[in-house]
């Protein structure tokens, strides 16, 4: 019964697979395109997250296919809606170790998506190389797997000598995301912070969901924080922002981490982000010549300037091109080839992995002034 | 004034009135006598419009009808007095009664033909401000009657309105229906009570399961020996 | 910071009730429940966003054009799903209006994206009134809220339409037998129920400096748990549910944290319910 149903599905894959063969004659490659997953929220409430990703990705590999592919064979992404669930990201791992044309997968976006599907590419030796999670025990959790956005461990400490030491704030209060970026980045920072003597007067959170910060807002404001840290997204610190104004809360100094960093954020945000303090990992002033072809390249296509994630995902895509270049399309060669990544030339920066399989980021202090990211200065 | 002619209705699959015919003339008081169950309530709705006949033409003063709205029968003169009543509890009784007026613009009139009922029913005009639902039966079968003259008809078709109530209430609705005959509207009185309605109508049919089986005037009716038997002797 | 927790909450919660009048219209007259309302409330919002975003019109134009368009929403709304259905009973129209919240959102999605719409901010500035700061938007929200609940009663307590959509909720029969046209007045009901909806949309956007397609899941659920909590029927109750939820979940932010209020809300609601079936301002069901 079981085996019959096992055979079902074989055969129907196999011709699921002739089809796609068949579909997919007409083009002027000859060799067998190189299969690479993407699992990514491309609906659901990280859906724009998602979105960015494939406008780079796609960018990325047309430029590479444009080139003459890998060694001759053209690079085809395979997309995987995860809506950054972990439910689907684990279901998208299943589909994607079992397809045998796949090499290596990229993904997912949030953490959580990421280490529930951890344990399915680590069973079957798929590389899972993603361009965003940052929880410092994601990639440590799996030889399989890969962060090339620096973890919180890093970027905690910083953010909080960057309050602390620069900023001169020592009376700080927290709102993090409520899920595992959100505590993690939270933690690290909070612990960091705590050492070089500063006083954390609250820690509220919110959920991925919440549109109306004015009740928390409130009760911080109670607490009367000089500094006001805020690991969260660009939409939510837009939203925040606004409402914060509107309450008339002006006498406290707001900061987050580089997940701040995006043009959207100063769209939405407009004026009330104005002395907001953040960091980044990538500029698109930043005049090397790897950026500026990314920058360009984007804009061009999309008529928009690229934020950090589209820039991550770009790198993503580019290592792995770059990594299978060497090694060809077989998917341990490739764990073991990406782990000796040096000096990779990323748009955020040089890629070396550490022991971990993540990234140490090198930083810049921002600051929003006049509706524009300015390097911060003192 | 008011003639069917081999009305048939149903409901969904279940056919209620067969063949059906019946006519109310000019300043006519008739009475349609049935049990439960018999088809009365369904006469009444399909000669109001609430349901539409699948056979069978209805025709008031020589217009078709059987295919118009509620409205449309309201307009063209019919109006209802429903069973149990069906005062809006929650409207007032005054907007009860400008319920009753719901098809006509005319509000110098309409203010008119209340004061007028209020006159007829005074208990109404003391009572003008309070909720429908708070009146005893007696008083909202007042109010059903004055809302139905709201629409200044030229016959007013009756369900049961004795149903329910207390004797005294119910010999002074006979004498109600009786008197706003007498001023010249036709009543079709739809009755389970064959003693009272006999006892004021000229004519009377009587329904059973849907169709008509008798059909003659109040005197001879009340004189039929099946009538004795079936509805007069109970 | 209780005060000012109190007045977030009231501001929401007045959101919230012109969402559950909705549902109590629709309730009221036709026995029925939109599913889709929540996404009739999402596309009045985002009607008022375009309108303040990209024809740079003032915020009561857009709101008035939010009303608009959630009025016509409804309205086709009423012709699709309920209409040729009336006597389907209580599932068929429900089963569509679900379909529908689906279209309309993804529909959303197609027209305007799936992120964020921005939509200008307007009353930045705050008052002080007793030494407590309040946001000059906040006074405008209740009072527009407060403004189209007079509006409301005076439409249904003093207009003749008014007067037939009362009728009809009490005995639609007995209406339809009076003359009315009741499905005229389902069709304005319904579509009356929509444009307040699109009002609650429109300026909560305002309020949040956002417009998204999956907006209008929270509200249908807040809004509708606010009419049952009322009692269903009643237009006092679900304004009474409305600010209960809200004041409840902006006190629960104070008190407790921020990941209860929903939480907290809910279980109110369900307190309520268990010492009064009825809601606050329901009455008994009557046995026949």
């Amino acid at each position: 019964m079981k085996e019959g149903i096992m055979k079902r599905r074989t055969l129907m894959r196999l011709l699921t697979v002739l089809g796609l063969a068949f579909l997919a004659a007409p083009s002027a490659w000859s060799a067998e395109p190189i299969h690479i997953a993407v699992s990514a929220p491309l609906t659901g409430n990280f859906a724009e997250y998602g979105q960015n990703w494939q406008k780079a990705i796609n960018m990325a590999v047309e430029w590479i296919n444009a080139a003459g592919g890998i060694n001759g064979r053209p690079i085809e992404i395979l997309y995987g809606d995860s809506k950054s669930d972990p439910k689907d990201s684990a279901a998208l791992a299943q589909k994607f170790t079992s397809d045998s044309r796949i090499a290596a997968e990229i993904g997912d976006f949030s953490s959580t998506a990421s280490m529930a599907a951890q344990p399915i590419y680590d069973r079957a030796g798929m590389v899972q190389l993603s361009p965003t999670t940052s929880h410092p025990m994601w990639a440590p959790g799996s030889p399989w797997s890969f962060g090339i956005v620096g973890t919180q461990a890093g970027e905690g400490p910083f953010m909080a000598r960057y309050a602390i030491e620069k900023l001169g704030k020592k009376k700080i209060a927290v709102l993090h995301i409520n899920n595992d970026w959100g505590i993690a980045s939270k933690d690290y920072f909070i612990h960091a912070a705590k050492e070089m003597g500063a006083q954390i007067l609250g820690v509220e959170s919110y959920f991925e969901t919440d549109k109306d910060f004015t009740a928390v807002l409130t009760k911080l404001r109670g607490l009367k924080p000089e500094l006001i840290y805020v690991p969260s997204f660009y939409n939510e610190m837009a939203l925040m922002s606004k409402q914060r104004e509107k309450l008339g809360w002006t006498d406290a100094v707001v900061m987050g981490p580089g997940s701040l960093y995006s043009p959207k954020l100063l769209e939405l945000g407009g004026s009330s982000v104005n002395g907001l303090y953040t960091s980044a990992v990538f500029f698109p002033n930043d005049p090397r010549p790897e950026v500026q072809k990314f920058v360009k390249g984007f804009e061009g296509k999309y008529k928009a300037t690229p934020n950090m994630f589209a820039a991550v995902a770009y790198d993503a895509i580019n290592l792995m091109a770059e990594t299978i270049r060497k090694v060809g399309a077989d998917r341990k060669a490739i764990r073991d080839e990406l782990a000796k990544t040096k000096n990779f030339p990323g748009v955020t920066g040089k890629i070396n992995f550490t022991e971990r399989r993540d990234v140490i980021k090198d930083y810049r202090h921002l600051v929003v002034k006049n509706g524009q990211f300015t390097l911060f200065d003192k | 004034m008011l003639e069917l002619r081999g009305v048939s209705t149903r409901y969904g699959p279940v056919q209620v009135l067969w063949n059906l015919s019946l006519t109310v003339r000019e300043g006519e008081l008739v009475c349609l006598l049935g049990g439960n169950a018999s088809g009365k309530s369904t006469t009444m709705k399909t000669i109001l419009g609430l349901v539409h006949p699948f056979r069978g033409e209805i025709a008031f003063r020589g217009q078709p009808i059987h295919r118009a709205t509620p409205a449309q029968v309201v307009r063209a003169g019919i109006a209802p007095v429903l069973e149990s009543r069906r005062i809006f509890p929650e409207l007032t009784v005054y907007e009860n009664l400008l319920m009753g007026a719901y098809t006509r613009a005319d509000a110098a009139g309409i203010r008119q033909d209340i004061d007028r009922v209020y006159d007829r029913f005074p208990l109404l005009r003391q009572r003008r401000g309070q909720l429908g639902g708070t009146l005893s039966g007696g008083e909202q079968q007042m109010l059903a009657i004055a809302r139905a003259l709201l629409a200044r008809p030229r016959m007013l078709i009756m369900d049961e309105p004795s149903m329910g109530l207390s004797p005294l209430y119910v010999e002074r609705t006979f004498e109600i229906i009786q008197g706003l005959n007498r001023e010249g509207i036709a009543i079709l009185l739809v009755e389970q009570n064959a003693n009272m309605a006999l006892a004021i109508a000229d004519r009377g049919y009587v329904l059973q399961t849907g169709r008509i089986v008798l059909s003659d005037t109040a005197q001879n009716l009340v004189n039929h020996p099946m009538m004795r038997k079936a509805y007069l002797e109970l | 910071m209780l005060v000012p927790q109190l007045i977030n909450g009231l501001t929401q919660g007045s959101l919230y009730a012109l969402v559950a009048i909705g549902f109590v219209l629709i309730f009221g007259t036709m026995n029925l429940v939109t599913f889709a309302h929540g996404e009739v409330y999402m596309m009045g919002a985002f009607a008022g966003a375009l309108a303040m975003t990209v024809w740079h019109l003032p915020w009561f134009v857009a709101l008035a054009m939010g009303m608009a368009a959630a009025w016509v929403l409804g309205f086709l709304i009423e012709k699709i799903a309920f209409r040729p259905l009336r006597t389907a009973g209580h599932m068929p129209p429900l089963l569509i209006t679900i379909g529908l919240s689906i279209i309309l959102k993804d529909l959303a999605v197609i027209l305007f994206g799936a992120e964020n719409r921005p939509v200008p901010s307007i009353y930045e500035q705050t008052i002080r009134v007793a030494g407590i700061q309040i946001s000059v938007l906040q006074i405008v929200i209740l009072g527009v809220a407060a403004g189209l609940v007079v509006l409301l009663r005076l439409l249904i307590q003093g207009t003749k339409i008014g007067r037939a959509m009362r009728a009809t909720a009490q005995d639609h029969e007995a209406a339809y037998a009076m003359g009315v046209n009741v499905h005229r007045v389902f069709s304005i009901a319904f579509a009356l129920a929509s444009c307040l909806g699109g009002a609650a949309g429109v300026m909560i956007g305002i309020y949040y400096n956002a417009v998204y397609p999956v907006m209008g899941a929270a509200a249908g659920l807040k809004g509708f748990a606010a009419c049952i909590f009322g009692g269903l029927t009643s237009i006092p109750g679900a304004i009474l549910g409305g600010i209960i939820i809200g004041v409840v979940e902006n006190l629960t932010v104070q008190f407790l944290a921020s990941g209860y209020r929903d939480v907290v809300a809910f279980l109110v609601m369900v307190i309520v319910l268990v010492l009064r079936p009825q809601g606050l301002l329901g009455r008994k069901l009557r046995t026949v």
